[in-house]
């Protein structure tokens, strides 16, 4: 698996360890830069993880318990989980790129700092990447599209695909859609990655069950794709009142 | 609170919109009292702009289009919307046949132009609102706008030329007229499609130029230019926020 610090990355891990399905090896790309990388959680936001028992109960949010005070090497300590380290951010250094070209595992759980495209020479690698994205593929590609979705059709979806050159266009081997959360406030750094982390277990799980990649949908090349979303129709996806879709 | 997406430059200092914060009904409320402010402001200092007749007949013909989608869809906002805006469009101009003759050059132009070649981003753009204007919405105008949308959201910017391929542009960057005429046609895309990419680039585009030197818009924009993209912005907004139940009106 290929983790960064940031939400995402403690949702996966703690998510795995959860449902015993632990990587065989864990690359952390470190940010020793001083600046926020995307989807690291910034000290100023107001995160709540610690989840109501109705949000919990729901089956759709059984991966939402998050404990993002916990930092991914305490939990792969505690799990025993091998690790390595690197203090580079972009996921494109040589160095990232000879430790993922040098290791036996072929299929790597992608979870990098967001907004990156993954180039050629990470492809170069031999290897294939296995992505979750916080949307339901092909409908909704690109940035930020569950708060598009919750505005359209008042869903939240996350998919998981191998990762090709291009925009969430790989084959997807398991889609899912759930109901927005009942605290909408919290999507960013909880309820998106809970989302994506469901899928990713049972994406996991099934391959544990049947020794092969499942693929749900390998023509995924229609669908829209959205970009990163407008603060006020962010606000609109929150503070909307009615269920019905556009 | 102040409405804190266009208080920077924009040319200047792009925003990248990431992580942005929940900020409650304030943010929707201070975002449209930044908007009214603006229109206020610019309403207050309208002339007739003779220096750009084409884009005149583009602000006539677009709010001609919009106002028929609305009043469909919505005939009270439609009339609140239109009044002042039709007011002011017919104290200024006659019905003129030469128009449709321009409209059809433009549109005629754009078939001509090809991602394989050097684009000039104007002449896109003006064949572009152009054919948007002349039919419902084609594939090849929202191939077109898509091209435009991912070139803006990505850099922010709109380029004097984009070389074969589309992708990285050339020349200038700061001309106001080029960022006008994508926010008029992600107006009309937005109205007849009601594709949340598109009114989610509108309100981006709307940021930077509202983001800019008052004096550099009115110089640029053709009379009722801006009034237009900003007053349909505000009613697409709000009409979305109404039909989700969201009550921006409330303190």
């Amino acid at each position: 698996m290929v983790a960064a610090d940031t939400s995402r990355s403690k949702a996966y891990i703690q998510a795995l360890i959860r449902n015993n399905l632990l990587p065989g090896f864990v690359l952390i790309i470190g940010n020793k830069s001083g600046v926020s990388m995307p989807g690291q959680v910034d000290s100023k936001e107001s995160i709540n993880d610690k989840l109501n028992d109705v949000a919990v109960q729901n089956g759709c949010w059984s991966e939402a318990y998050i404990n993002l005070s916990e930092s991914i090497q305490m939990s792969l300590e505690s799990s025993s989980t091998p690790y390595e380290q690197l203090e580079v951010s972009n996921i494109h250094d040589p160095s990232v790129i000879d430790i993922i070209k040098n290791r036996t595992e072929y299929t790597f759980i992608y979870s990098g700092y967001g907004g990156i495209i993954l180039r050629k020479e990470l492809f170069q690698t031999g290897k294939q990447f296995l992505h979750v994205h916080g949307g339901y593929l092909p409908d909704y590609k690109g940035s930020t599209t569950n708060y598009y979705s919750i505005i359209v059709e008042d869903s939240i979806g996350a998919s998981s695909l191998f990762l090709n050159e291009d925009i969430d266009d790989g084959p997807v081997l398991r889609r899912k859609k759930s109901p927005p959360p009942a605290d909408r406030t919290q999507i960013d750094h909880i309820y998106d990655n809970a989302a994506r982390a469901k899928v990713l277990v049972e994406t996991l799980k099934t391959y544990e069950i049947s020794g092969e990649w499942r693929i749900e949908k390998d023509a995924n090349s229609q669908g829209e794709t959205y970009f990163i979303i407008h603060p006020v129709l962010k606000h609109i996806a929150i503070l909307a009142k009615t269920s019905a879709t556009l | 609170m102040t409405y804190p997406y266009n208080e920077q430059n924009l040319l200047e200092n792009p925003h990248k919109y990431m992580y942005t914060p929940f900020q409650g009904v304030t943010l929707i409320q201070s975002y449209l009292k930044s908007r009214q402010d603006i229109l206020s402001l610019h309403q207050g200092e309208r002339k007739q702009n003779t220096e750009t007749p084409t884009g005149f007949i583009l602000v006539k013909k677009t709010f001609a289009v919009i106002e028929k989608i609305i009043g469909g869809q919505s005939p009270n906002v439609a009339e609140d919307y239109c009044r002042k805006l039709r007011e002011h469009l017919e104290s200024q101009c006659k019905p003129d046949f030469g128009d449709d003759l321009q409209l059809a050059k433009m549109t005629e132009a754009l078939k001509k132009i090809s991602p394989n070649e050097l684009v000039t981003t104007s002449s896109l753009l003006n064949g572009l609102v152009a054919s948007l204007l002349a039919e419902k919405a084609g594939s090849e105008n929202k191939i077109w706008l898509d091209r435009l949308v991912q070139r803006f959201e990505v850099t922010k910017k709109l380029y004097e030329k984009y070389p074969p391929g589309f992708r990285k542009g050339q020349g200038d960057n700061k001309s106001i007229i080029l960022y006008w005429l994508l926010s008029l046609a992600l107006c009309l895309f937005y109205s007849r499609t009601k594709n949340l990419k598109f009114l989610n680039c509108l309100i981006k585009v709307n940021d930077l130029l509202t983001s800019l030197p008052h004096k550099d818009l009115h110089e640029v924009i053709p009379a009722f230019g801006l009034e237009l993209v900003l007053s349909t912005e505000i009613i697409f907004v709000c009409m979305l926020a109404e039909a989700k139940g969201v009550d921006h009106t409330s303190i």
